[in-house]
């Protein structure tokens, strides 16, 4: 009874394990990353003197 | 450096002189390493997210690796054609100030963020039952229990409740 029970805790454990890391892998790819990539071409953009209109452009006609 | 480190390999030594130097001084050497990284060597998150085809030829690709790499592997790139310095100069700007502190926070607080929506789950769908089924339904309601005629609710106070919900 008792090794049933630490199974029990072990394998809850395990699945909590997993949820956390595929939520942290959601939350990388669905929140970070789109939001990353705006960051990485207007940043971009700037730093080389161009102006916001030109980078939306220049992104849309390069990366669409 | 560590005792344990003495007599060891040179590369072996760099490799816990700078995981020591990471250790001190967190967010600083990510942001140094990060500037290098843009700058000069490779990047492999965008590699592998905008060059699906032709991964050296495409200029998309460019933006993937490290800036100096992208110009040096360059097959467009003319053998007499100067590199962009100004361009890498860029690219490592970016990463030291914008990414290393971006990537240092992010992931450092990523851990955390699971833990904290798991704990608020609960009243968000508390929130959520409200907003989505309590709302809608009240709304009419309350609406028609005052003395305005229905043709007036439904030309304008409709949309506004739609809108509301």
């Amino acid at each position: 009874m008792v090794v049933l029970t630490t199974t029990t805790k072990k394998k809850k454990l395990h699945k909590k394990q997993r949820t956390h890391v595929l939520s942290k892998v959601l939350l990388d790819q669905l929140v970070f990353s789109p939001l990353y990539l705006v960051v990485f071409f207007y940043g971009t953009g700037l730093m080389r003197g161009q102006k916001f209109d030109d980078i939306t452009e220049h992104t849309k006609e390069v990366h669409t | 450096m560590t005792d344990t480190t003495r007599g060891q390999n040179p590369l072996l030594k760099l490799v816990y002189w700078y995981v020591n130097t990471l250790d001190k001084y967190p967010l600083t050497v990510k942001m140094i390493t990060s500037g290098v990284m843009y700058g000069a060597f490779v990047v492999v998150h965008f590699f592998f997210f905008f060059a699906p085809v032709g991964p050296l030829t495409t200029p998309n690709s460019q933006i993937g690796l490290g800036d100096l790499l992208a110009q040096v592997v360059d097959p467009l790139r003319k053998k007499e054609q100067p590199l962009d310095w100004q361009r890498t100069g860029i690219f490592a700007l970016y990463g030291t100030i914008i990414a290393g502190p971006l990537y240092h926070y992010w992931y450092g607080n990523l851990n955390q963020l699971p833990v904290f929506m798991m704990k608020t789950r609960r009243l968000n769908q508390h929130v959520l039952f409200i907003l989505l089924s309590v709302c809608p339904l009240n709304l009419p309601l309350s609406r028609s229990s005052t003395s305005a005629s229905s043709e007036r609710l439904n030309d304008w106070e409709s949309p506004s409740l739609l809108t509301r919900w």
